[in-house]
């Protein structure tokens, strides 16, 4: 071997000792950057604005007052045992304060249970909300929500935000520690209750549903008043 | 001073982001080694990479696993159960990568990727489920359902997807061919 040929595999081979530092220099230089730029931009804002909002607002905190028995626990819609039960009545407050009652009242009601984390409640809403604007409603039946499971740590906080956002009409009762979607039997978001003008529960059940299943619910609870 | 969520939730998304773009470089140099041997730069940088691609990559598993514990345990977010599968991914990786670095033992992929792999392929699935949550159910179990997105940077960088971003580097990592003499 020429003595040009081993001083072009010295060098390199020293090349090759040089580059693995030469990499370990760019990580490092990139993980620092990232760090820098986290550090500048983060500012410790955001998070600690839910906790410091403090105080009972209202539309984020709220114990609903559950009067009559419970509901069993919902496992399948299409053999539902709470059907002919009397719904529980449901009292507390609505995202302004205001005193809220949800059971018979006279008026056939659907009654839908939504979580502001939720994204099939989140995909849900702007629907039901769609429906009742193009007049989805039957005349003589009332829409009523209920917001539970509130949770300043989780996604979409607060509720009353988003609602506003998704230009929401129902009343809204605030269930910030599910205890009016455990009287209910809620097994899952979204959650949907149609109750007759006497309270008793026509139909439950839970998921995401279209236009067509909203329309399906509402008309069994037309059927009775114009039947009677 | 301490650390907000969102500072370290930036900071693991940048991370996450260089993960990516190492894991790009590093499957175009190897396409081009494929395609067109001798390319010089190719050479030079795989030559680079290749010395130190284990002790990388048990560095990418152990801050992968920092993050999650990070979030889990001081930002308070509960895993959910597909969390707790990439975590059984994850976890081992970022015992036996350290170990093999050390031990300079690059037949540690036999045992490494089939965990990098499996990993990835849950992370790929759980934010599948998190853009189109019903694949998952057509409702929200009321605990802790995986179609949650807690963190999000950048439009798409969330929890799992920066997992999958460690896995898909960590994977590329163990699969650099050996050095031709």
């Amino acid at each position: 071997m020429s003595r040009s040929s081993a001083s072009v595999t010295r060098r390199r081979a020293a090349k090759q000792r040089r580059t693995p530092y030469l990499v370990i220099a760019a990580i490092a230089a990139a993980v620092l950057v990232a760090l820098v730029v986290a550090l500048a931009a983060g500012g410790g804002d955001g998070d600690d604005a839910a906790t410091d909002g403090g105080g009972a607002d209202p539309a984020t905190t709220g114990t609903v007052t559950v009067s009559g028995s419970p509901l069993p626990q919902l496992t399948d819609p299409a053999d539902d045992p709470a059907v002919g039960m009397t719904l529980p009545t449901l009292e507390g407050h609505d995202q302004s304060g205001a005193p809220m009652t949800i059971g018979a009242d006279g008026r056939p009601t659907m009654i839908v249970f939504v979580a502001h984390w939720c994204p099939h409640c989140q995909r849900e809403v702007p629907v039901v909300q769609q429906w009742v604007d193009d007049g989805g409603l039957p005349e003589g039946v009332d829409l009523v929500s209920v917001s539970t499971a509130i949770d300043a740590s989780r996604p979409n906080y607060p509720p009353d935000a988003w609602l506003a956002d998704e230009g929401w009409t129902a009343p809204v009762l605030v269930d910030s520690d599910n205890t009016a979607a455990q009287a209910v039997g809620l097994p899952a978001y979204p959650f949907f209750v149609a109750i007759d003008a006497d309270g008793t529960v026509v139909l439950r059940t839970s998921g995401e549903l279209t236009t067509d299943q909203l329309d399906a619910i509402a008309s069994t609870l037309v059927q009775p008043a114009t039947g009677g | 001073m301490s650390l907000s969520t969102d500072q370290v939730s930036l900071f693991l998304a940048l991370l996450a982001l260089l993960a990516e773009i190492a894991t790009v470089v590093l499957v175009a140099a190897l396409v081009v080694r494929a395609a067109r041997p001798g390319t010089g730069w190719v050479a030079g940088l795989l030559d680079g990479v290749r010395p130190v691609a284990l002790g990388v990559a048990a560095v990418v598993a152990i801050v992968s696993m920092l993050g999650s514990l990070y979030y889990s345990e001081v930002a308070n977010f509960p895993p959910c159960r597909l969390c707790w599968f990439q975590r059984i991914g994850m976890y081992p990786l970022a015992v036996i990568l350290p170990l093999a670095a050390w031990r300079r033992d690059r037949a540690v992929r036999w045992y490494a990727l089939p965990l990098a792999v499996g990993g990835g392929l849950v992370s790929l699935y759980h934010l599948l489920i998190e853009r189109y949550p019903s694949l998952e159910s057509g409702s929200c179990d009321p605990t802790n359902p995986c179609s949650i997105i807690w963190v999000e940077r950048f439009g798409y960088l969330t929890i799992p997807t920066m997992a999958l971003s460690g896995f898909a580097l960590i994977a590329v990592l163990l699969l650099l061919p050996e050095e031709i003499p």
